[in-house]
């Protein structure tokens, strides 16, 4: 009995000496790691999402002209698409016969505008009167422009054929760089290459009967229903494709392909795989980890409202993985991973929980913000972190969060960077730091939303957001983003909003902390010394920020806003103090500095902890070095150096009472 | 009974503490990332003259269900009174931190030798040492060179009877494997007045680390000591 009670003071003791520590530790572990590998996919993903049709929508829908004449080139949205397309791959053409259905926008209209990608050969009426049309150039994109018989008004109905061929130029260089296509040896398309796109955004259903030579099979964001030999060529078969669900973009994949699916009641996931046996092991791992994802997704966004979910492994020319709404494009290299070659296989989960989270973000919830791709870019990215942590890896979405931040921090200068909703979004040279900012900064950012509101606050907003707009034509946007989530949270979201989204830069929190004689009732008591600054000027954060005190006794988190540039807070406290953890829960972007020098972990006095994490860290680098510790970079110049390591040896045994501060 | 066996074992103590004298060689540096070598401690003694007529009462350990950390003796049972005579061999746990008297008393002064045990791969460690500063008083610690190779060496009083140490290789790749009992520092302390007084490890400012920074777990072993002074 004896025997066990002394054995709970010890176990006691060493929880307690270990949890003091413990949060470090865990820091330390895996984050480096993250840091590199998210460093390197930020490297390696450049253009990821700045591909596709509607990419150069968003492009144009900035430029001056739009924004000042935006009647005459938004005048209509499609709502079908219907007809027969042929595509080969040997001589790179595309021949389509195209019946365009929708409604007008505009009062008045007399002639409708269209982004083209082929050759327009002849534009009529579905009776098969002959239209006028011109071909003219806006910011470098081909825009096809038909003259109607007669105005019409907001509202009213059209339909028009149009016929088109051509070899279209995949990377097509307009405004920027885009891919559109690839046609060996797996065919891939943004079927905008061959169906004339409004500019103010389609919302249309499809019946398309696309020819592609014999043997291929055929994806798409409609379903298969059945194919046919072709009428046009003996040596190509016909595939009719329905989507009668109304999305904003469709692509197509076709190649010589093993196809796999599994129910995912009441739709189905499928798997297009080409013929090996890499493809062929990973397929059913593949198959439940999309419907997990999915499942997972219903649970926290709203119910999955496509008839199915299917991937198309394609050739890695394509750069990037793609999330077309019900189709997935995953180049080979990032569908292998995990299998044996490189990576891990919790890494190929991660991209399909991003690329998945894009039939939410923006595939079934449309932002219409032509400022803001941090609205899919940034939710698809904190989504799957938020998966791989609530299903595969606990601790994942605190590790990938603070790598971001730190990626965001050290490899993104005030001079490239641009706020997450800004015209200088869609301006951005540098894919990489396209990547830090649109889809690290705007995933921290997102995680940052859901823990000031809450989980059950954030996920109810959008899910409500969901209920509201998805496969309606209705759209959202920065603004109504932040008027769902502050409805559910109940007060203003601006000191999120205002520093973090419509700015840049993120707080400097010079933190001192000093021990100071016990209470009366012999409480032990701290002041807590906050001085705040701004890492680019102009930008004021004035944010609710977290203090962790951590005694013997345990840990004790205080909330204080911190709203001022000068700050002291005095706190009693049970035990005896540890150290103090700001903003423990990692909920903003910032940067913490000890006031006393060489106070790597906050605890008031620089002794053998303090050492032992700067001398492990000495010359460590971010992004380069398993041992980079961002907490020793007291200069925050990304190494730590001399200089560093000097501030703890100098001031080895010194207090925060001793120095003063 | 208790007080006589502790007298005899005075004798004991100092007769072993005279043969080991001298026996560890100390560094008494700070070995920094090629720097110097300085000495660490800045304790200061008085020079007071005084006689002292002290007696040492050491706790040992059987196992690490014993009450360690008791420093009631009257909750104690006389069955897991700690055996300290009688040839039994003292039992410390693996990996564990330790106190041993090493030199043979001088006048009012005690030295305590901080002794690790089969740590295992070490890249860095952090001890706080704490005791009664109204007892006792820091007069050197002597921190001796642990590691093979080059290594960092740091230790000071950061408060009235509160001693910091910090030793760490200046590379996280290096490390070095400590197995047995290692000792790592010898602390010269001066008793002020009579009493008993422990000297505790501060568990949670202590830290040992693996060059992959995993926390190894020791168990910290307090030093009971109780001091006469006339």
């Amino acid at each position: 009995m004896k025997a066990h009670r002394s054995f709970l003071v010890i176990a006691l003791s060493l929880l307690v000496s270990v949890q003091a520590q413990a949060s470090f530790i865990e820091d330390s572990s895996s984050l480096n790691q993250r840091i590199e590998a998210n460093l390197k996919k930020a490297r390696l993903l450049m253009d990821f999402r700045k591909t596709g049709a509607q990419a150069i929508l968003r492009h144009l829908r900035n430029q001056p002209i739009l924004r000042q004449q935006g009647e005459s080139f938004y005048t209509h949205r499609t709502t079908s698409f219907s007809g027969d397309v042929l595509i080969d791959p040997q001589t790179r053409s595309v021949t389509a016969h195209i019946q365009i259905d929708g409604k007008i926008l505009a009062s008045r209209t007399n002639s409708l505008a269209f982004l083209v990608f082929l050759n327009v050969e002849s534009v009529y009426t579905p009776d098969g009167e002959a239209l006028q049309f011109s071909i003219t150039e806006l910011y470098g994109y081909p825009i096809l422009r038909v003259a109607l018989p007669e105005p019409r008004n907001r509202g009213d109905a059209f339909s028009l054929v149009v016929d088109l061929s051509g070899t279209p130029n995949c990377s097509y260089s307009g405004g920027f760089q885009v891919k559109l296509c690839a046609f060996s040896p797996i065919l891939y398309m943004d079927m905008n290459i061959f169906l004339p796109m409004g500019l103010a955004s389609d919302f249309a259903t499809s019946d398309l009967r696309i020819s592609i030579p014999k043997g291929m099979m055929l994806a798409a964001t409609g379903i298969v229903n059945g194919v046919a030999p072709s009428n046009a060529n003996p040596d190509f078969e016909e595939h009719h494709v329905v989507q009668d669900f109304p999305t904003e973009a469709r692509s197509l994949s076709a190649g010589i392909y093993d196809y796999s699916k599994i129910p995912m009641s009441p739709q189905f996931a499928g798997l297009y795989t080409t013929k090996d046996s890499f493809s062929e092991d990973l397929a059913p791992k593949i198959l439940m980890d999309i419907k997990d994802i999915i499942r997972f997704y219903e649970g926290i966004y709203g119910a999955y409202l496509f008839p199915k979910i299917e991937a198309a492994q394609i050739t890695d020319d394509a750069g990037a993985a793609f999330g077309w709404p019900a189709l997935l494009w995953i180049p080979d290299s990032m569908f292998l991973i995990g299998s044996g070659h490189y990576g891990m296989e919790t890494d190929r989960t991660a991209l399909f929980a991003h690329e998945l989270a894009h039939q939410w973000f923006p595939d079934m919830n449309k932002s219409n913000d032509p400022f803001a791709a941090w609205l899919s870019e940034g939710f698809a990215e904190f989504s799957s972190v938020y998966y791989m942590d609530n299903m595969v890896e606990k601790g994942y979405l605190e590790s990938a969060i603070e790598s971001y931040a730190l990626l965001y921090r050290y490899f993104v200068p005030a001079t490239q960077d641009y706020p997450l909703t800004s015209w200088q979004s869609q301006y951005v040279s540098d894919s990489m730091v396209y990547m830090l900012v649109t889809y690290y900064k705007g995933a921290v950012v997102t995680n940052t939303l859901r823990k000031v509101i809450g989980d059950k606050a954030f996920f109810g907003a959008l899910k409500k957001l969901h209920e509201d707009i998805a496969m309606r034509e209705e759209y959202y946007d920065t603004y109504k983003l932040q008027q769902y989530l502050e409805e559910a949270y109940g007060d203003s979201l601006d000191f999120i909003f205002v520093p973090y989204v419509y700015n840049i830069g993120y707080p400097i929190y010079k933190v001192n902390v000093r021990r100071l004689e016990p209470n009366q009732d012999g409480k032990g008591r701290i002041e807590v010394k906050i001085n705040r600054q701004s890492s680019v000027a102009g930008t004021k954060f004035d944010l609710p920020i977290s203090f962790a005190v951590i005694t013997d006794q345990g840990e004790e988190t205080r909330t204080e806003w911190v709203t001022e540039d000068e700050k002291t807070f005095v706190w009693a406290h049970e035990g005896r103090f540890i150290r103090l953890r700001v903003d423990p829960e990692r909920v903003f972007i910032k940067r913490v500095v000890p006031m006393l020098d060489g106070d790597v972990d906050i605890s008031g006095e620089i002794d053998g902890i303090d050492l032992i994490y700067a001398a492990w860290a000495y010359n460590g680098q971010i992004g380069y070095s398993y041992n980079f510790l961002s907490w020793v970079d007291f200069d925050a110049n990304g190494k730590i150096d001399d200089k560093d390591l000097n501030k703890v040896l100098d001031n080895f045994g010194r207090t925060s009472e001793e120095a003063g501060q | 009974m208790r007080k006589a066996r502790t007298l005899s074992l005075v004798g004991l103590l100092v007769l072993i503490s005279s043969c080991d004298a001298g026996k560890n060689e100390s560094l008494d540096v700070a070995n920094d990332i090629g720097a110097q070598r300085e000495v660490l401690s800045e304790s200061q003694v008085s020079n007071d003259d005084r006689a002292y007529e002290v007696s040492i009462d050491r706790y040992e350990v059987d196992s690490i269900y014993t009450d360690i950390f008791s420093e009631d003796e009257d909750a104690v049972d006389s069955n897991s009174l700690p055996q300290i005579s009688g040839g039994s061999v003292p039992y410390y746990p693996s990996p564990s931190f330790r106190f041993e008297q090493d030199a043979a008393l001088d006048g009012n002064k005690v030295i305590l030798d901080v002794v690790a045990k089969d740590l295992g791969e070490v890249f860095g460690i952090a001890l706080r040492i704490e005791w009664d500063p109204s007892l006792l008083e820091l007069e050197s610690v002597n921190l001796q060179q642990v590691f093979e190779q080059d290594g960092i060496y740091k230790a000071k009083e950061i408060r009235p009877g509160s001693l910091a140490i910090g030793i760490a290789h200046n590379a996280s790749y290096k490390k070095h494997e400590i197995s047995g009992d290692v000792v790592v520092a010898k602390m010269t302390l001066k008793l002020l007045k009579s009493g008993e007084v422990s000297i505790t490890y501060y568990e949670p400012r202590c830290l040992v680390v693996t060059r992959r920074l995993e926390p190894v777990k020791p168990v910290y072993i307090p030093y009971q000591l109780r001091a006469l002074v006339r």
